[in-house]
């Protein structure tokens, strides 16, 4: 951002505000569908082992709500004892790449369920 | 000097785009078009809009500064879905 003649580093969002500028919000949300019997809770920590494993270098925890977040992409599964599970993925454009990536690794590594 | 170990550790800077606009809804439904898409539900109203897609299970909310996308695991179309919203918003 250049200001009175003079070249300044500043915050993105401080940027963004001085150029009257909002950032759109754009999110997605991709549910699968497991075919894996037994509690929801044995399929988020097979969920939460593969995150660790596959993406080393990203922050991965287990919320108290069950929910796994992969530095800023939120994964979280439901689903009764008997049924399929849903898994879903959360994520908002500026974390594409990570959750695209964490897309192909469920898909290869669960066993989706295809209509 | 020879770099510290945290250093070395260090993530490499990537540098993001910053998306900001307006959704043109028709424009975006056209785009969509393009890409194959057509069986296209919108419900527009002054605060949002709706789009939904039903062979491809896909719905879409659309509000002044946001957008989110829900659908079910196929990513080939939500790619094909980002991509046309993308080129209804400027980039910086």
């Amino acid at each position: 951002l250049v200001m009175r003649g003079n070249l300044q580093l500043v915050d993105p969002d401080e940027a963004l505000r001085d150029l009257g500028i909002k950032e759109h919000n754009l999110r997605f949300t991709s549910t699968l569908c497991i075919d894996e019997a037994g509690p929801a809770q044995k399929l988020t920590e097979k969920i939460y082992m593969l995150c660790k494993n596959h993406m080393t270098d990203q922050q991965t925890q287990i919320g108290s709500d069950g929910s796994i977040s992969v530095s800023d992409v939120m994964v979280t599964t439901s689903g009764e004892d008997d049924d399929p599970k849903s898994v879903l993925v959360t994520w908002s454009h500026q974390d594409e790449e990570l959750g695209s990536m964490l897309m192909n690794i469920l898909r290869s590594e669960l066993p989706i369920v295809t209509d | 000097q020879p770099l510290n170990p945290e250093d070395k550790l260090a993530k490499p800077f990537k540098p993001r785009t910053y998306i900001y606009g307006t959704i043109n809804c028709k424009t975006f439904v056209d785009l969509l078009a393009k890409q194959g898409i057509s069986d296209v539900k919108l419900e527009e109203t002054e605060e949002k809009a709706i789009i939904e897609l039903p062979n491809d299970d896909i719905l879409i909310q659309v509000e002044n500064g946001s957008t989110h996308i829900m659908c079910g695991g196929d990513e080939s179309v939500r790619v094909k879905i980002r991509d046309a919203l993308l080129q209804c918003l400027q980039k910086l």
